[in-house]
């Protein structure tokens, strides 16, 4: 793959990606480093596409190896009490693009970070990015049944989230619910 | 509800990713691969290098360690230690001193 080639992938699917990832950890740098990595790792094991699955699932796949990894090193750090309290307040700051799109939104995206990640996943792909069922087993490496109930119970546990309220006491977002 | 919550999901879709940002994590990861690739330029020319330098110290440490020769002054030194050690030998003998528990116990049998 050439430079012209390489700015061409990543025009096309860097911003899809970095949506994925943004939505799964929640903090704008840190999708911004894991969406660089995403397509570093991309570009130096570009042979080792084989051409099976959509170029954007393959990606996609080493951008979930890649937030599985940062989950992983969280789980770690939060054993070290100066940096997990660190992580505590960067946790706190809500995204930018998420304000600008009302109070509704603010409270379905803290709705959506309380899900596990299971769930959290199926939906983004499943009901933000559009994606098909059969393109979202692949991503995941799910069966086609485990991708359907999944997102099923999703919904189901989002929509649990919302009516108990948890920190929720916006009326927009009651308004929605009713 | 249903189709409210789904087109919220679905706006959630619209999040817009900072362009100045997009275009610095671009220029960054261009200049990360480019890095990579005169690194490992050089790192093959360097190759051979590297290679002459191991089987360098390869053959030190083997020169380092081979035997050498008994010479005749370390024979004769040899044979001297080995006079001290027939004559002393009486009173070379194991002394189980942590057995005795004791400062008044001294092992017999002095040599002067």
């Amino acid at each position: 793959m050439n430079r012209n080639q390489f700015g061409k992938f990543y025009e096309d699917y860097s911003d899809s990606i970095y949506k994925y990832i943004f939505l799964l950890v929640g903090n704008k740098e840190t999708a911004e480093d894991l969406t660089q990595e995403t397509f570093y790792r991309g570009y130096n094991h570009f042979d080792t596409f084989n051409g099976k699955a959509q170029i954007q699932t393959w990606v996609r796949k080493i951008a979930r190896n890649l937030v599985y990894d940062y989950y992983r090193r969280k789980r770690i750090i939060q054993f070290i009490p100066f940096i997990s309290k660190y992580d505590q307040r960067d946790k706190q700051l809500l995204p930018n693009e998420i304000i600008e799109k009302g109070e509704e939104l603010v409270l379905l995206y803290n709705a959506l970070s309380k899900l596990k990640l299971e769930y959290k996943e199926v939906l983004i792909l499943r009901k933000i990015e559009g994606s098909s069922i059969k393109e979202t087993a692949k991503t995941l490496g799910w069966t086609e049944a485990k991708v359907k109930n999944n997102t099923v119970r999703a919904l189901q546990a989002l929509k649990k989230i919302i009516v108990e309220g948890g920190d929720i006491h916006g009326e927009g977002f009651r308004s929605i619910i009713k | 509800m249903e189709k409210d919550l789904d087109r919220l999901l679905n706006e959630l879709s619209y999040i817009k990713r900072d362009s100045k940002q997009k275009q610095q994590s671009f220029q960054k990861l261009s200049e990360r691969i480019h890095d990579d690739k005169t690194l490992g330029k050089k790192l093959k020319s360097w190759k051979p290098a590297f290679a002459l330098i191991l089987v360098g110290l390869v053959c030190g440490i083997y020169l380092l360690t081979m035997q050498s020769q008994p010479t005749m002054q370390h024979t004769v030194r040899g044979e001297k230690m080995n006079e001290i050690f027939d004559h002393d030998q009486s009173y070379i003998q194991t002394m189980t001193l942590s057995n005795s528990h004791s400062l008044r116990s001294f092992p017999t049998g002095d040599p002067s």
